[in-house]
């Protein structure tokens, strides 16, 4: 069961990430991968995270870059560092995940800043403008994902517990 | 867990991801891998697509029904016209034929073969950088044919996997083809100007005199050794001369719609067999 649910979440943010294009507004994209690796690490813990990471980024890697690699480093960096970062928080906290994606997609569009700085000034400014509508609708998707994946996450864990009751009675 | 566990995982997977960045870049993807993922998730991928065009269909039939009949009145009386045209045209052609037999010249404009595909994913990104579509080398698609699309270049195979294939439209910014405008008969190069999803595509290098103006067509050029001649590839917006003062740079539209782009035509006859599964730059 567990095994169905890790891989059809890979699978789903790959198809969200590559086909829901054609649908949103204003150009905005929605990076689902980075918020898929961010929720799944931050609930299950940064060695599934991990995992996760890898398996997104290698599919992506084949699909959409010249080589295989950079999106799968991307993805163990991310699912490594999630759950270490903010781990004082609650793990149901909508705030961690916020803060990741902000963090994540600032340094993401940075690099496009920092490349465009000293060429156009037109083209810095459109970047500034885009990456921050960009991050503003990140996040309000980040929060919605992220409860969706909670309220999963919960029925696991209460499931879970039942199971472990139901051994130690049988045990004893 | 055990900690030490979770971190051994961390750096190890660490590792496979440089060594493949590291051991994949110079001689291309590993087949077997993309093979794999390729067949795995592609089917998923056309499932989706087909099911959101499905929904799509059936909301105009409901919705947009008398957009449609007024959308297909349209279509009626444009296909009279150009009934009419194409008839004219024959004509032309065997009278051009004939022509160019007698002159012992070679015809210039071949017809093609075409392979319809289907695009079943983009990447999210901010430059659209690659497409994949639902054709790969079951289906015999090679590396480097050319991609049309509603009377328009959009570009050339980049690579190809066993259910799939990657294109690289003109839109990205690492693609650059040879262009020309017929009526002035300037050459110059066709970029993207940045990463910026809704920007300008450029026509560089153009001549200091050339006497491009807006509403020019533009087409690819006979220098090109992945693209047929003559293709139509966009519409002139603007001219202004660089900076430097050196060169003319061209605003162009392009004629293909890359936002709503589905329905593609692969030419499977053109491409040179010296550059045929030959990876690489124009």
């Amino acid at each position: 069961m567990r095994f169905i649910y890790f891989f059809s979440l890979v699978l789903l943010a790959f198809i969200l990430q590559t086909s829901i294009y054609f649908t949103l507004p204003f150009n905005i994209n929605i990076h689902f991968i980075f918020i898929f690796i961010i929720s799944f690490s931050i609930l299950h813990g940064s060695l599934y995270g991990v995992i996760f990471g890898f398996l997104l980024g290698l599919i992506f890697d084949v699909f959409f870059n010249y080589f295989l690699g950079t999106y799968a480093l991307y993805g163990v960096l991310i699912g490594y560092l999630s759950p270490i970062l903010f781990s004082s928080y609650y793990k149901e906290s909508v705030l961690p995940p916020i803060y990741l994606i902000s963090l994540y997609l600032f340094a993401y569009y940075f690099i496009d800043f920092a490349i465009y700085f000293f060429q156009d000034e037109h083209i810095t400014v459109k970047i500034m403008q885009f990456s921050l509508l960009n991050i503003f609708f990140n996040v309000l998707v980040t929060i919605f994902i992220h409860l969706i994946f909670v309220t999963i996450y919960n029925k696991f864990e209460n499931r879970h517990n039942k199971f472990k009751k139901i051994f130690k009675r049988s045990r004893r | 867990m055990n900690f030490s566990e979770n971190k051994l995982i961390f750096y190890g997977l660490l590792l496979i991801s440089i060594s493949l960045f590291l051991f994949t870049s110079n001689k291309g993807s590993i087949s077997f891998i993309n093979n794999t993922i390729g067949v795995i998730v592609v089917p998923f991928e056309k499932a989706i697509v087909s099911i959101s065009s499905f929904s799509k269909h059936q909301y105009d039939l409901v919705v947009n029904k008398e957009n449609l009949v007024i959308q297909n009145n349209a279509y009626f009386e444009q296909l009279e016209m150009l009934k009419l045209e194409n008839n004219r045209l024959k004509h032309l052609d065997i009278e051009n034929k004939k022509l160019s037999a007698l002159l012992a010249t070679s015809q210039k404009n071949p017809t093609f073969d075409k392979t319809f595909s289907n695009v079943i994913g983009i990447e999210n990104k901010d430059n659209s950088s690659f497409f994949i579509i639902d054709k790969g080398s079951s289906d015999n698609i090679f590396v480097n044919m050319p991609i049309i699309s509603s009377g328009g270049l959009v570009g050339r195979v980049y690579d190809v996997g066993y259910n799939y294939s990657k294109i690289l439209p003109i839109t990205n910014i690492n693609s650059s083809i040879s262009v020309l405008s017929p009526r002035t008969s300037d050459i110059g190069i066709l970029t993207s100007e940045s990463i910026l999803p809704d920007s300008r595509l450029l026509v560089k290098y153009l001549d200091l005199n050339s006497e491009l103006v807006s509403g020019d067509e533009i087409v690819t050029s006979y220098l090109s050794n992945f693209f047929p001649e003559n293709l139509l590839v966009a519409y002139v917006d603007d001219v202004f001369i660089e900076d430097d003062g050196l060169t003319k740079t061209a605003i162009v539209t392009p004629v293909v719609d890359f936002k709503q782009l589905q329905h593609l035509l692969i030419i499977t006859n053109y491409t040179n067999k010296d550059f045929i599964n030959k990876k690489g730059g124009q």
